[in-house]
């Protein structure tokens, strides 16, 4: 049984009487111990399908359809009260995007750590204290951050600390929205060393949220492309960075300016992607795709598999039935 | 090739407000370093790239060479006019700005022509409207605005971030300015239209002769832009030279840790650790460590550096420069 099984899930908002299809039928399995890599521009849909998860949409935002099983048990339908008891945190929880402003100022760190402990678990507050305080060594931090403020603590030290929240009630799953994206590029890197440790040393998911291709390189097993509310791309993180099949992931990966290696001319794709209250017919990414056919703007593309690669695209199929 | 600007031992140094009871105890002012000592050029059409981690006044710095704000010491000359009094007046006009934040940096509520008319009417020049509308066209024309009165009477909230970078940059180049300091231009922007920025902003060098100041953290991009780069570390340079020395031939530990610190999207990544020579956060820049500033993180630190503060060396080899005790034993072992 796969750890977390996201099938079809759709998950709309409504802005000013509208519907935003931002999550559109996206389908996905991981495995236990496996990380998740979810990459795309701004308005994809992966923030959006990382608070699916966590049942955090905002009052306007809702799962229309589709199944979130973790551990075979299904979280798209509990409800708010018993998902609060017994899934948020303990089984997935979130390290929350901007550290600077993520912790609560007028509290100490121990404070804000021992708070799920105390909510969730009857024990009392001396081995609250005792298992904070060995989160934080987990997470490389000195015992006597218990006592500190926020303000006391630099950028770096400040997401170590939300880490070491997202960890307190041991859970199998933790989503990363970019993690980093506030961090200057050495703590980025202490800090990806830091997510590394865990997922080796306690078989950790997590799932990675971020428009960085290289930071997911770093973490993820595997690694799913999205567009435009929809999973274009999936596989393992080899299939998809050695072999891209889909024209997006394609584009995307030539874009990344790299430090190493040969220097070649970056690629760009012209455009901007879809405004999702009306979406493009067919396949979402043919007003700006480079090898685009015919088919492509009626029919919504099949999805093709080989090994374990999904890829959304008329370009495969086409060859297949030929 | 002749400089465009030079900079010669500048520094700016803000003062931090004191408490009251610190004021009548007496204790004396502090200061925030923010750009303690730095000399560079940028020649005609050259495109330097000043790197380093936020807190490192590579802002600061941008801001004291198009003079909005003034050092505290030092010579800043620009094509060969002092960059005080009258003479600020011609940089100004000469020298522009593109910032990191596309939907902050462009009022709200002017349309695309009024944004890039500002500088114009600021600076008198083209008084005559219609002129001044054509002078637009052409601006947005070069930054691929295309038809250019499709935008005129647009709105930045009708823009995608892409376009109104483009129109931050139609903005600095309706003057026909002959530097541009670019501050973190593209790190706000989507990974698929970075490349079409930097891309723009490389051709609209060539085409213009333009020079830039291109101010990131962001090391990759610079291989791209840049013909030169300068690693900034607490308010100090701490390497310079062409893109290719600085970045294949690092002598600095610190620009060998940033160069390290960039994930690159390579499978074999996830199976290892990131090899990281420092440790630590940057210090604060009020009281900045003794002697190399960046001893207390450097694995190289050895007793002098806690002491005595390197120089930049004076053309080291071919243009390349560094502030470093060690050095000469960094590029030895390289080059073994």
């Amino acid at each position: 049984m796969p750890l977390l099984d996201v099938e079809d899930l759709q998950t709309y908002y409504t802005a000013r009487g509208d519907v935003v299809k931002a999550v559109d039928g996206v389908s996905f399995q991981i495995e236990k111990g496996e990380s998740l890599g979810i990459a795309g521009e701004s308005g994809c849909g992966k923030t959006t399908l990382g608070l699916s998860l966590m049942k955090l949409l905002p009052p306007n935002g809702w799962v229309s359809g589709g199944k979130i099983r973790i551990d075979g048990q299904d979280i798209a339908t509990m409800n708010e009260n018993r998902f609060r008891k017994e899934v948020r945190w303990r089984k997935i929880s979130t390290i929350f995007q901007g550290a600077m402003s993520a912790l609560n100022p007028v509290y100490t760190i121990g404070h804000q750590l021992e708070e799920p402990l105390l909510y969730h678990q009857k024990i009392s507050k001396k081995d609250a204290e005792s298992k904070s305080i060995d989160v934080l060594k987990s997470v490389g931090m000195n015992k006597d951050v218990f006592h500190r403020y926020p303000h006391e603590l630099s950028g770096g030290m400040k997401q170590r600390v939300i880490i070491a929240m997202a960890l307190i009630l041991n859970p199998k799953i933790v989503i990363a929205d970019e993690p980093t994206t506030a961090l200057d590029v050495i703590v980025q890197a202490q800090v990806i060393n830091l997510l590394k440790k865990l997922k080796r040393e306690q078989g950790l998911s997590i799932i990675l949220i971020t428009h960085d291709l290289g930071l997911i390189s770093e973490i993820a097993d595997k690694v799913g492309i999205m567009y435009a509310g929809r999973m274009v791309e999936f596989g393992s993180l080899e299939e998809v960075y050695n072999s891209p099949k889909h024209p997006y992931t394609d584009k995307l990966l030539k874009s990344v300016p790299r430090l190493k290696g040969r220097k070649r001319k970056l690629e760009f794709i012209p455009g901007t992607p879809p405004d999702l209250t009306n979406p493009p017919t067919g396949c979402r990414f043919h007003p700006r795709c480079h090898k685009v056919m015919e088919i492509c703007s009626r029919q919504d593309p099949p999805t093709i598999i080989q090994n374990t690669q999904k890829t959304a695209c008329w370009l495969y199929a086409k060859r297949s039935e030929s | 090739m002749k400089n465009l600007a030079v900079v010669k031992n500048v520094t700016k140094w803000f003062p931090i407000r004191r408490s009251i009871t610190d004021f009548l105890r007496g204790r004396p002012l502090k200061y925030v370093k923010a750009v303690d000592g730095i000399s560079f050029n940028i020649k005609d059409n050259e495109i330097l790239a000043l790197v380093g981690e936020s807190g490192c006044g590579k802002t600061t710095m941008g801001k004291l060479l198009l003079g909005s704000i003034l050092r505290d010491s030092g010579i800043i000359s620009f094509d060969g006019v002092a960059l005080s009094g009258t003479g600020l007046e011609s940089v100004r006009r000469q020298a522009q700005m593109i910032l990191q934040d596309p939907y902050s940096s462009i009022n709200p509520r002017f349309k695309v022509s009024d944004v890039v008319a500002e500088p114009l009417i600021v600076h008198k020049v083209a008084p005559d409207k219609a002129q001044r509308l054509e002078k637009i066209e052409t601006a947005l024309n070069e930054v691929k605005l295309t038809p250019a009165a499709d935008f005129l009477d647009r709105f930045p909230h009708m823009l995608s971030g892409g376009q109104k970078q483009r129109v931050a940059i139609a903005r600095a180049l309706v003057l026909r300015p002959k530097l541009i300091v670019a501050d973190e231009p593209v790190s706000m922007l989507d990974l698929s239209i970075r490349a079409e920025i930097l891309e723009l902003m490389l051709s609209l060098s060539k085409k213009f002769r333009i020079a830039y100041l291109y101010i990131t953290h962001d090391l990759s991009t610079v291989r791209y832009i840049a013909d030169r780069v300068a690693v900034m570390y607490l308010g100090k340079i701490v390497e310079i030279g062409t893109v290719d020395e600085v970045l294949q031939r690092s002598l600095h530990p610190y620009t060998k840790a940033l160069i390290d610190a960039v994930p690159q999207p390579d499978p074999k990544n996830r199976l290892r650790e990131i090899k990281l020579g420092v440790t630590g956060d940057i210090p604060s820049s009020v009281n900045i460590p003794s002697g190399c500033r960046f001893h207390t993180r450097c694995p190289y630190s050895t007793e002098i550096c806690e002491t005595v503060e390197p120089i930049l060396t004076d053309d080291l080899r071919k243009g390349h420069n560094v502030a470093c005790h060690h050095a000469e034993k960094i590029w030895r072992n390289s080059a073994r």
